[in-house]
């Protein structure tokens, strides 16, 4: 279980990898006539950048399961064990970039809002043991969707100073639920009821707050591709994050859970989420009369 | 860049403030938990009646199994562990029926009573806590029909009616099967005074709140068939003829629960032509004949008729706090909790979703919470047992609203 400790030793880390840029740029204020100061007027305004922006994008979410629970404990067959559906469904992510670029690094920090989408599958069937024919088999569907408000801080190095550069990045983020939902579509088949009645488009939709906790620690790292266009900046990056903690409230695992009915107690799990997101960077700072903030 | 970096100190100490829920949510999974206990035969059908925790933290559920040929019930005792988990279970055989609460400990061995579905004779089955069960064995004295039994001291208090001489009996018997103290109540002449406890046998009417037990006083107290009427009849046990009677309504009306406080005051529910009322606090004659309908007490218009209502008191945040446990129309089971000492409700919490709830019983566990059995219907038709495990915490919630 992640420690208070271990959090503060996470964000010391993202505030130790800013202080070089924060001491490079008190000492280029206190030391003008550094090495730095050799450089054509351009290119030394050019070292230093602010970016403020829109991103947007979608992502794909794996639970990774770490503890298994169910509501049911089968004391005969129907173990009716989770399937989870990785990277299947899609959800949104779309925000703010802040972002200040100094000498090939970039220290952003992107506040957003996130969907993250999870899905696993179970079923279960029954018989009579009189006449094997006579069967009940369920599945069930359950679709979840976690609503965060985000705060990553990203570190970003490009790799070139041209019109078209790529880059990498890593970084940290903290997130809180804001809503959560949970979808279960019921399909099955009865052939005990005199003949074999196909049932589908069954649907339950509950709200899911209580079954997550509020709190979303992880760290990720991606590459991801800026394109200048006049002032602008475009930019697509790919992003791998990792969960660092069970997103699921122990606590109301089975009390809050109206679902535990169909046999529902949500795993502990990790979430683990590939981000796909597209961003517009507008500068902060300009180096001519006429806007222009690159050459 | 300080402005910027006053920022980064502002965000981690909100990160870390706010993140508190990652240490709450270090939960000990025995604590809380809900258990179903399916299986995946189409015809299978367990209903239970009561449960009991073990030295090991795991329970013994002693459940009722439908029976093919018969209206009577068999028996069917599930051992399950401290996280809820189904351990084993054993199918007592289908000539033993109709299984009854109180599961009772004594002597580390857990009994409870059964009869014979032949020779209806009452026997008393053993139970260790590996959920190990011993062959029942006839109680002796031609003891017949069981319909309560509950702990009086090392000894077990039972209630059963015998059809021959119709007539209620309570009887003190031990371990071995003895009986120590015995007496016979009439419940009236006529055929038909019997029937509805015979259909609470063969579940063909109404399931009656048969149930006895014993004052701190040392007054012994049944809830039965007397004089035509449902009663809780008071006596003790010194002769046919009760000290005092509390009239119900024939089977239309009576007390639901019953549990003795202290002196005169007795924490009931009742029943009275399908309404349901509560009454922590009712004051009883036991030395004359009075009427349930007496009792007032709080109508719960949720609860459906005749619906079972299961009392017991325990401690609360060093609080003395009855909870009553029943049945809603909307199929949840509903918890109330009142104060013992002056009969305020203290809070409500209602257990289960989706699939139709029914309580059996519930006893306080070892870690200050509480576990709650009854039957849940998995899919809408398979009759389940099911396991709520509440925590201190849910009840220091329950009785603090």
């Amino acid at each position: 279980m992640l420690t208070r400790a271990s959090l503060f030793a996470i964000f010391a880390c993202l505030l130790v990898v800013y202080s070089p840029d924060l001491q490079a740029q008190k000492n280029r204020r206190n030391y003008p006539g550094g090495g730095q100061n050799r450089k054509p007027a351009n290119q030394k305004f050019l070292e230093t950048q602010w970016w403020l922006g829109f991103k947007w994008g979608a992502n794909l979410t794996s639970a990774i399961p770490e503890q298994r629970f169910s509501a049911f404990s089968p004391t005969d067959g129907n173990t009716g064990e989770k399937t989870y559906e990785d990277f299947k469904h899609l959800g949104v992510q779309a925000g703010i970039d802040a972002t200040f670029y100094h000498k090939g690094f970039s220290f952003s920090f992107q506040p957003n809002y996130r969907r993250q989408r999870f899905a696993y599958n179970n079923s279960f069937n029954w018989t009579d043991s009189n006449d094997p024919t006579s069967t009940l088999d369920l599945h069930y569907d359950q679709d979840h969707n976690l609503d965060y408000l985000e705060l990553p801080l990203i570190v970003k190095y490009d790799f070139r100073q041209d019109a078209f550069t790529p880059f990498v990045q890593f970084g940290g983020y903290y997130g809180t639920l804001i809503n959560a939902t949970k979808k279960v579509d019921i399909t099955g088949t009865d052939q005990a009821s005199g003949a074999s009645n196909a049932f589908e488009g069954e649907q339950l939709v509950i709200g899911a707050d209580d079954l997550f906790i509020k709190t979303s620690l992880g760290i990720l790292a991606g590459v991801g591709v800026n394109y200048s266009v006049g002032n602008l900046r475009l930019a697509f990056d790919v992003s791998y994050r990792w969960g660092l903690h069970n997103v699921t409230n122990a606590k109301n695992r089975f009390t809050e859970n109206r679902l535990a009915g169909i046999g529902d107690a949500l795993d502990d799990m990790n979430m683990q989420n590939l981000s796909f997101t597209f961003s517009t960077l507008f500068p902060l700072r300009f180096i001519s009369k006429n806007f222009n903030s690159i050459d | 860049m300080r402005k910027h970096l006053l920022h980064i100190l502002i965000i981690i100490p909100l990160v870390i403030f706010s993140s508190c829920d990652l240490e709450d949510n270090d939960v000990i999974p025995t604590n809380r938990f809900t258990k179903i206990y399916d299986n995946n035969r189409f015809d299978s059908s367990i209903t239970p009646i009561d449960v009991a925790q073990t030295a090991d933290g795991g329970y013994i559920i002693v459940n009722s199994r439908r029976l093919e040929n018969t209206d009577f019930l068999g028996i069917n005792v599930m051992k399950v562990d401290e996280l809820g988990n189904f351990v084993s279970q054993t199918d007592l055989a289908d000539n033993f029926v109709q299984p009854i609460a109180d599961l009772m400990l004594i002597g580390g061995n857990f009994y409870f009573l059964c009869m014979d579905a032949t020779s209806l004779v009452v026997h008393l089955v053993a139970i260790d806590d590996s959920g190990a069960v011993t062959d029942p064995a006839a109680v002796s004295g031609g003891l017949f029909y069981p319909l309560h039994a509950t702990i009086d001291g090392t000894n077990i208090l039972l209630q059963s009616y015998n059809n021959d001489n119709k007539e209620t009996d309570i009887s003190i018997i031990g371990t071995d099967g003895s009986i120590s103290a015995s007496q016979s109540f009439t419940i009236g002449s006529g055929q038909g005074v019997e029937e509805p406890i015979i259909e609470h046998f063969t579940r063909t009417g109404k399931s009656l709140p048969f149930m006895v037990g014993r004052t701190t006083g040392g007054t012994y107290f049944f809830n039965g068939f007397y004089n035509f009427t449902l009663s809780m009849v008071f006596t003790d046990l010194s002769s046919g003829d009760p000290n005092g009677v509390l009239q119900g309504q024939q089977d239309d009306g009576g007390l639901s629960s019953a549990l003795h406080l202290s002196g005169n005051t007795f924490a009931v529910s009742r029943f009275n032509f399908g309404d349901n009322y509560i009454v922590p606090q009712a004051s009883i004659d036991m030395g004359g004949t009075t009427s349930s309908v007496d009792l007032s007490g709080n109508q719960l218009p949720e609860l459906p008729p005749d619906t079972k209502v299961d009392l017991l008191l325990t401690e609360v945040n060093s609080q003395q706090v009855l909870i009553y446990g029943s049945n809603t129309n909307s199929k949840q089971i509903l918890l109330l909790a009142y104060d013992a000492s002056a009969g305020d409700l203290l809070g409500t919490q209602r257990l289960g979703f989706s699939n139709p709830y029914e309580i059996s019983n519930m006893t306080p566990t070892a870690d200050g919470g509480l576990v709650v059995v009854g039957t849940t219907f998995v899919a809408g038709r398979f009759a389940r047992v099911v396991l709520f495990k509440l925590d201190e915490s849910d009840l220091v919630a329950l009785t603090s609203q």
